[in-house]
């Protein structure tokens, strides 16, 4: 760490010797470039003077007030489910007093609104929080702080008691379907353990209706008295599907369904969710780290860095009009399965920060091909760009 | 349904879904799979160490209980009588100054200390009882008793490790605390000042080993305790836990229906473990003079002598070789047994 | 009659579940086949165990521009199930310097061919039980004490340079290496003792997951350092930290020397995967493995190294078996693509032939259903049913069971390889006819 230190010392040392921290690795592109800057601008008369501290707990303040605004509005009527300001922060390291001293904040600040019947793609890398975020929607983390709307009810406030009797209307399939199915039960016990704990059908049709989710499922009745250990993959997860449906839930949280799954079984499982939405008219929140599988589902796609939004839209918005340096990146990252046409990629340089150290300013800067001085201290807002395109970044309109 | 689903594709501009076709059925139907139960079987037998544990424990099972219903010759406490009398000489006069013989005697007509011969199988022991007899009586006495305890430390494991395990934050501290504690606690001299207790108390010495086992058991849960709790802290974090928690079912039928089943090999595989270890432990709790007294047979008890009987040490074997045996094979068949069966649980090797 | 009744129920009761357990193995079949098992496990180990001389292993390249030549190789797995014939019957080739991308899905044998290679089969179960893979080798020349023979440095005028040697107080020769001999090896009959020579030095392979595929209790420099030491002749503890250093920047790592000094925890899954793949790089291998090497990576990380991967090819003297399920890191990397399916090969041509032309229809099916960022429609293709599990496998294609452009041939025998162009092979019957 002292070498990197010394290395850039020209540059402005209080704000980067906490910056570099973070960087767990420097490449050489980043490094020229860091350097190319130091030349360029030896001293930064605009934000020289500034104060990262207090300009942060500004900042954080303004937000604060502006997100206690917007929790006071009444909840969208028509959504069937509405985030606003969703936080979840891990606490890492504590005091002896119980004091926290240093927080992971997995979900920063996350707001947007998913109607029913519609499909939102969350587009992220690993440690983005996207599953942090699943998960805490569902309640099985408890939110640290905003409001989590399902169909006008604040059920972030709601008791594990309270949250039982809603578990038959948002459910959830997991990414791994060999660790997400109990082993030791058959797979008729496991698709029949919620029907009969919810009470869903008389005790005598639990079979009948079993059998029925199963064939829907693209499952054989003879599957009924297997163990799941004896499945592959695909049919783990159509398993696990078949689970998240037979209590008959409204929502649907798909958490990297695909991600652990063979290309033309990957397929199977995105067109069987399709299917199955278009016959329960499910809403579903699909998680993955694939934009390409994504794309094939969603009716609005999120994309995530280190726990917030930087950009929302429609699908089609997104793909043709994508804003965010991070998300043009992303797009460009996806290899292209074609010898002749490789694609020009813009390859980011560096690592995904820690999310429990995150950069000042803008979360992306140390990664951006973009950046300037400005995203290292002020965190860009997030904000419409046009209707019902967000962004968070500085730049956006001068990017055209 | 399969026209059902015709139209379905058709409906979604032929969008072809996957539906069970009768295609590929006939692959599906070829492979054949072991079922569970005998994969683990053919994995526990797979190892000729867990058969020969379980012949071994097998066979002393059969020969601690059934032994006795057969070999009704000697019971446990039985002496043999049929041995020459012990006496002396002595020359006497009476008043007449005829001198004559006395023969006083001295002791009872015991038989001990009896070479191996077809009345008794392995001889008899110092005070003339039976060796094969007691070595089957003591057997039930030292398995009986080291089952107890392994019973009573998995019983008092599983409940604490489940407590701090599930609920986690102040009851896991305080549970894991008094762990540390109770290990920390030399538990051999404080059986020994426990038994020194006891006998002023004044309780029947017959109940000593029991109370001491229990004691024993008392102290020894932490192991088992953490075991557990380490396995739950695993296992709640499986999808499948955090799964059964999305479906909203109560904690309850969290803890018993989907953690416990998956515990429970683990927690078989240690018990067995330190059903060897409880073994020894009489053993040598008996060896010191606190376990199961005389006239009473336990493995331990009847290996004692050759502690106070150097004669019996070098002379005879068949006085303390025959239990010592036992114990060796006892300890052994469990431990084979034992890691047989964490070969074969193992979930790891699954798939 | 109410026992009568009694007795029917218990008998039907019975027949549903053994109708329910018709699908899992007897005990009679489980014990024949480990029986079968165990007889050829030993047989095959008994074979591993066997001396072999030199002359058996030796042997000839059928085209001299390939570096490494698989025939007719068989690995099998003896499962208590059944044997799995992972990798069944694959021929294929690596030219010198090109790569060579083994594309399928999980579970037709692409990972298992690559550990034939190195002969890393876990045995006694896995076993590589027929074919050869022949391997040309560059092998140090030994004179008659079996020392290395070296080559000396010389200035400009042809003399050999002097240099102190600290130890015997006394000026010698420099040496800039030793003699190299060019052998052909087989892989697949080679007594284990003599792969040490192979693995690491000639061959050398990048593992899919960089975060378990380091040493966590050793430093990278450490572990780079092993490598060169052990497989460079004549090399010293400075000269072996010189080359990991040169290493580590091949491989785009700013600052080698922090890095150097770092253990795997403190690096970042991507940098991990660099140091690995400078690693496999240290002793100029003549051929690199890289078995999935960006499937555990991140989107933007994965570009990172497929830019690196395709910077290092035109550095490196040797070649590189990319193993893969991910049709577009094939796209982006390879010179020549195999397309594997339970065990075998179903394709294989250039990667141009096979992106433009695919005429199996697995190839085809598996390409419509990648997704991809460029095409427009909303709707995924896909192939129906599952991968088969490679036991029992039945004599006819064994793509049967899920193509859509089935033929009655297929239900015959298992199609051979068909030659449509000089270097594109399918094995399908639909492309037979234009043989004949």
């Amino acid at each position: 760490m002292n070498q990197e230190n010394l290395n850039q010392e020209t540059l402005n040392k209080d704000n980067l010797n906490e910056n570099t921290a973070n960087l767990q690795e420097v490449t050489a592109e980043n490094c020229a470039e860091l350097n190319e800057e130091a030349v360029e601008n030896p001293t930064e008369s605009e934000f020289s003077n500034f104060n990262d501290e207090e300009e942060a707990q500004k900042e954080q303040a303004e937000l604060d007030k502006k997100a206690q605004e917007d929790m006071l509005l009444p909840p969208d009527p028509d959504a069937i489910l509405e985030v606003r300001h969703l936080k979840k922060h891990f606490v890492l390291k504590k005091t002896l007093l119980g004091k926290p001293l240093s927080t992971l904040k997995a979900v920063d600040d996350v707001s947007f609104v998913l109607h029913e019947g519609e499909t939102l793609g969350i587009v992220g890398e690993s440690g983005c929080g996207k599953t942090t975020m699943g998960r805490t929607i569902l309640k099985l983390h408890q939110p640290t702080a905003g409001q989590i709307f399902f169909r006008g009810q604040d059920i972030a406030k709601y008791s594990s008691k309270q949250m039982r009797s809603l578990r038959t209307e948002i459910q959830i399939v997991f990414q791994d379907p060999y660790s997400s199915l109990p082993p030791r039960s058959t797979v008729g016990g496991i698709l029949a353990e919620p029907v009969r704990v919810h009470k869903i059908v008389p005790e005598d049709q639990i079979k009948d209706y079993v059998l029925k989710l199963m064939e829907s499922c693209g499952l054989r009745d003879y599957y009924y008295e297997r163990y799941p250990h004896e499945f592959s993959g695909g049919q783990r997860q159509r398993i696990c599907i078949a689970r998240a449906l037979s209590v008959n839930p409204k929502l649907v949280v798909c958490d990297e369904p695909v991600s652990a799954l063979d290309v033309s079984i990957q397929a199977q499982i995105i067109n069987l969710l399709k299917k199955l939405q278009k016959e329960r008219k499910l809403t579903y929140l699909f998680i993955s780290h694939d934009l390409s599988v994504v794309k094939y589902i969603s009716d609005k796609i999120g994309v995530m860095y280190l726990g917030s939004m930087v950009e929302f839209g429609e699908k089609d918005e997104i793909f043709n009009n994508p804003k965010h340096p991070y998300t043009i990146a992303l797009f460009s990252a996806v290899p292209n399965p074609d010898p002749e046409n490789k694609s020009n990629r813009v390859i980011l340089s560096g690592d995904i920060p820690s999310p429990a150290n995150m950069p000042k300013g803008c979360k992306f800067h140390t990664r951006c091909p973009k950046a300037q001085e400005i995203c290292k201290h002020i965190a860009p807002e997030y904000k419409e760009y046009s209707k019902g395109h967000f962004v968070a970044c500085h730049f956006c309109e001068e990017g055209e | 349904m399969e026209e059902k689903n015709l139209n379905e594709v058709e409906n979604l501009e032929n969008i072809e879904f996957d539906t069970p076709t009768d295609a590929d059925k006939p692959l599906d139907k070829n492979i054949k799979l072991m079922s569970p139960g005998r994969m683990v079987a053919r994995r526990f037998f797979r190892s000729k160490l867990s058969i020969a544990g379980i012949s071994m424990i097998l066979a002393l099972f059969l020969f601690c209980w059934l032994g006795p219903v057969v070999y009704t010759a000697w019971g446990e406490t039985e002496t043999d009588r049929s041995g020459a009398y012990d006496y002396f000489e002595y020359e006497a006069k009476d008043e007449n100054g005829n001198q004559f013989v006395q023969f006083i005697v001295s002791g009872y007509s015991i038989n001990k200390l009896a070479l191996p011969s077809g009345e008794h199988i392995l001889g008899t022991d110092q005070i003339g009882m039976d060796i094969f007899a007691r070595l089957m009586y003591g057997g039930r006495r030292s398995l009986i008793i080291s089952f107890m305890a392994v019973f009573i430390t998995a019983a008092l494991g599983i409940v604490m490790g489940g407590l701090a395990g599930y609920y986690g934050g102040i009851v896991d501290n305080i549970i894991m605390r008094i762990c540390d504690m109770l290990m920390c606690l030399p538990t051999l001299p404080l059986m020994l000042i426990l038994g020194t207790v006891l006998e002023s108390i004044g309780i029947k010495s017959i109940y000593y080993i029991y109370i001491l086992m229990i004691l024993l058991a008392l102290f020894s849960w932490p192991g088992m305790a953490r075991l557990v709790r380490g396995q739950i802290l695993y296992l709640r974090e499986q999808e499948y836990m955090v799964a059964a928690e999305a479906m909203g079912f109560s904690t309850a039928r969290r803890i018993f229906k989907h953690l416990v089943p998956n515990i429970l090999p683990q927690i078989m595989v240690s018990m067995t473990l330190s059903l060897g270890s409880m073994i020894l432990y009489e053993s040598t709790l008996s060896y010191l003079n606190l376990g199961v007294p005389a006239p009473y047979a336990s493995w331990g008890s009847m290996v004692e002598i050759i502690s106070r009987d150097t004669e019996i040490l070098k002379n005879y074997f068949n006085v303390w070789g025959p239990p010592g045996i036992c114990i060796i094979i006892a300890v052994l068949g469990f431990n084979f047994i034992g890691d047989g069966l964490r070969d074969a649980l193992d979930p790891k090797q699954r798939r | 009659m109410g026992v009568k009744d009694l007795l029917n129920r218990l008998k039907q009761n019975k027949e549903d579940k053994s109708e329910a357990k018709s699908h899992y193995l007897t005990g009679k079949e489980v014990r024949e086949i480990a029986k079968a098992n165990a007889k050829e496990m030993r047989r095959l180990e008994k074979e591993k165990r066997r001396k072999v001389p030199q002359e058996e292993f030796m042997s000839q390249m059928k085209d001299d521009n390939n570096i490494l030549e698989i025939e007719d190789l068989h690995s099998y797995f003896f499962t208590d199930q059944g044997v799995v014939k992972a990798v069944n019957g694959v021929t294929f080739s690596i030219p010198v310097n090109s790569t060579v991308g083994v594309v399928g899905e999980s579970g037709c044998g692409k990972s298992v061919t690559a550990m034939s290679v190195m002969r890393l089969l876990q045995g006694p179960t896995g076993q590589i039980v027929s074919g050869s893979i022949r391997f040309k080798a560059y092998d140090y020349k030994r004179d008659q004490d079996g020392k290395f023979v070296p080559i000396y440095e010389k200035d400009e005028n042809g003399e050999v340079v002097q240099e102190f040697d600290p130890k015997t107080k006394k000026n010698v020769p420099k040496i800039s290496g030793y003699e190299k001999v060019e052998a052909v090896y087989d892989i697949a009959k080679m007594p284990i003792h003599e792969m040490y020579r192979l693995r690491g030095r000639q061959i050398s392979m990048v593992f899919q997951e960089p975060m378990t595929s380091l040493n966590p209790v050793f430093t990278i420099g450490n572990q780079l350092d092993e490598v060169v030491l052990l497989h460079i002749p004549g090399s010293t503890k400075e000269s072996a930290k010189k080359r990991s250093i040169e290493m580590l920047n091949m491989v785009g790592i700013a600052m080698p020397e922090r890095v150097y000094a770092s253990y795997p925890h403190e690096l970042s899954g991507g940098m991990r995967q660099r140091v690995m793949i400078a690693m496999a790089l240290a002793c100029e291998p003549r051929l690199i493995i890289a078995d999935e090497p960006t499937t555990a990576l991140d989107v933007t990380i994965q570009a990172q190294v497929l830019d690196l991967f395709n910077d290092l090819k035109t550095k490196i003297n040797g070649s590189i078996l990319l193993i893969t399920h991910d049709l577009g890191v094939i796209a982006e990397m390879a010179d020549y693509v195999v397309v594997m399916y339970a065990g075998r090969i179903i394709e294989q041509g250039t990667a141009l032939e096979i992106f433009r032309n695919p005429l199996h229809p697995y190839t085809q099916g598996l390409q419509k259903s990648k997704p991809t960022m460029k095409s427009s429609s909303d709707t995924l293709y896909n192939i129906p049913g599952n991968v088969p599990n490679p036991i029992n496998m039945p004599n006819h294609c064994y793509f049967k069971e899920r193509c859509r452009s089935c033929i009655d041939k297929c239900s015959g025998e298992y199609p051979c390889m068909h030659q449509v162009s000089p270097t594109h092979f399918v094995a399908c019957h639909l492309y037979e006819s234009k043989e004949d």
